[in-house]
């Protein structure tokens, strides 16, 4: 047996990890041979040595430090889904102050009404279309909403974010379901699928607004690479920003910093 | 509840089970920084630091996945972040001596012996690869299996490695007895 394997397994045997015909070979082999027996004493001394390893105490502020961290990124989250709910909120407030507008409501009633009686029969084949089209539309969106919060399957999710592509008006329910599957999925394809998604929105200042303030929250780091180019090729200056504090952020990776200075270079 | 059931929670959005990390592993990472850096003061930093980034990343924790290999990973990453940065990939380790004397100077159960201050300074001689290896396999208990995914290394390889650490912390060992 060579040298060099021999003292492989001297490390073993020190280690106790021989047993059998192996372990009594090492150590006859190291009775034996004085070259041997000096190289087992000074690795067992070594190893020895390594015993000697201290577990050290931290300070106490490292507790602190944590802590404040974690309270910060507590208020971030609170603050990504308050502002998600508030942007959901505003559509229902504005839907709620057009019915209780009572002249604007008289007066779309009896618009309705006039209009309603003038065309009436005329567009009764038409009314069914839409009714039928408005139908459709529901379908489609119970669809996506019942796809993305399929928790087993990833390739469900993902195809409810395809199913949305259906949908040419924004809709809030699917807004907010994609929104809340880009921040909180826990597979990483199905949130850049929501992003895409979002992404034929961008002309809504509403879904805009939700993106620029995602770049900040995002935590998985490739969606959040994503969103930078999405803002780059939007040349969306209200990212200014977002990416400066990014950059300056010591907790943000290397990669996505990278990414943020050159997308800031491409907007400034 | 395992540190997989918590990071888990962690990620779903119940940022609070951090906490419970934070107290089952801290002084184990600060060790862990410690002993690669030999210097206190950087561990304490790139703790503070891995922890941020635990709470920031914890969507990249993919579930069913062996918490401690996925945190160390996580470790390495930060460490070497931070020496891209600095542009400097050692410690000048002139703190070694006293690197048990940190908080408490003059209390005696803290006071660094001997063979601790030769065990530090021997570390410090090995490159950061060989050094890190022992700190993982020596002073972390992780096994070989556990190494190979942290550094993404094949088992044997590992083996290897830890075997040819210890023989070159030996040469330095030795050295520095004679000196």
């Amino acid at each position: 047996m060579d040298e060099k394997k021999m003292k492989e397994l001297m490390i073993d045997y020190i280690d106790g990890k021989l047993t059998g015909e192996l372990k009594v070979f090492v150590a006859k082999h190291i009775e034996k041979n004085e070259q041997a027996k000096k190289e087992f004493d000074e690795l067992k001394e070594t190893m020895a040595l390594l015993e000697s390893d201290r577990e050290f105490e931290p300070d106490n502020e490292l507790k602190l430090g944590f802590l404040d961290n974690l309270e910060r990124e507590m208020d971030l989250l609170e603050k990504g889904l308050d502002e998600m709910d508030k942007a959901l909120e505003e559509d229902n407030v504005r839907v709620i102050g057009f019915k209780w507008n009572v002249p604007s409501q008289i007066a779309a009633a009896v618009a309705f009404v006039i209009v309603g009686i003038l065309i009436g029969l005329q567009i009764a084949n038409q009314n069914n279309n839409n009714e039928d089209l408005r139908a459709e539309m529901e379908q489609l969106k119970s669809v996506v909403i019942e796809k993305l919060q399929d928790e087993a399957s990833a390739s469900q999710r993902i195809s409810g974010v395809n199913t949305s592509y259906g949908i040419k008006q924004p809709d809030k329910d699917i807004i907010a379901a994609l929104v809340k599957a880009m921040h909180t999925d826990e597979n990483t394809n199905v949130r850049l699928a929501a992003l895409d998604a979002l992404g034929q929105f961008t002309e809504d200042l509403e879904v805009r607004e939700v993106l620029i303030n995602s770049l900040e929250i995002q935590n998985d780091p490739i969606v959040q690479i994503s969103l930078i180019n999405l803002m780059v090729q939007l040349k969306e200056t209200k990212a200014i920003a977002p990416l400066e504090r990014i950059i300056q952020n010591d907790e943000t990776l290397e990669m996505v910093k990278d990414e943020a200075h050159i997308g800031l270079f491409s907007l400034i | 509840m395992t540190e997989e059931k918590l990071m888990e929670a962690v990620k779903h959005g119940d940022l609070k089970k951090a906490s419970a990390i934070f107290d089952l592993y801290h002084k184990r990472m600060y060790n862990f920084f410690v002993k690669i850096t030999l210097d206190r003061e950087l561990g304490h930093d790139l703790t503070q630091n891995l922890f941020l980034r635990l709470i920031k990343y914890r969507g990249s924790y993919k579930e069913g996945m062996k918490f401690q290999s996925w945190f160390f990973q996580m470790a390495r990453n930060v460490y070497a972040d931070h020496f891209r940065k600095t542009k400097f990939m050692y410690s000048d380790f002139t703190d070694i001596e006293r690197l048990g004397e940190y908080t408490h100077g003059n209390d005696e159960e803290n006071e660094q012996t001997e063979r601790e201050k030769l065990l530090y300074r021997s570390l410090g001689k090995l490159d950061e690869e060989d050094r890190e290896l022992l700190v993982l396999s020596r002073f972390q208990k992780l096994k070989y299996e556990e190494i190979s995914q942290v550094m993404d290394i094949s088992v044997a390889n590992v083996k290897v490695k830890v075997h040819r650490a210890i023989k070159k912390l030996r040469d330095n060992y030795f050295q520095l007895e004679k000196c």
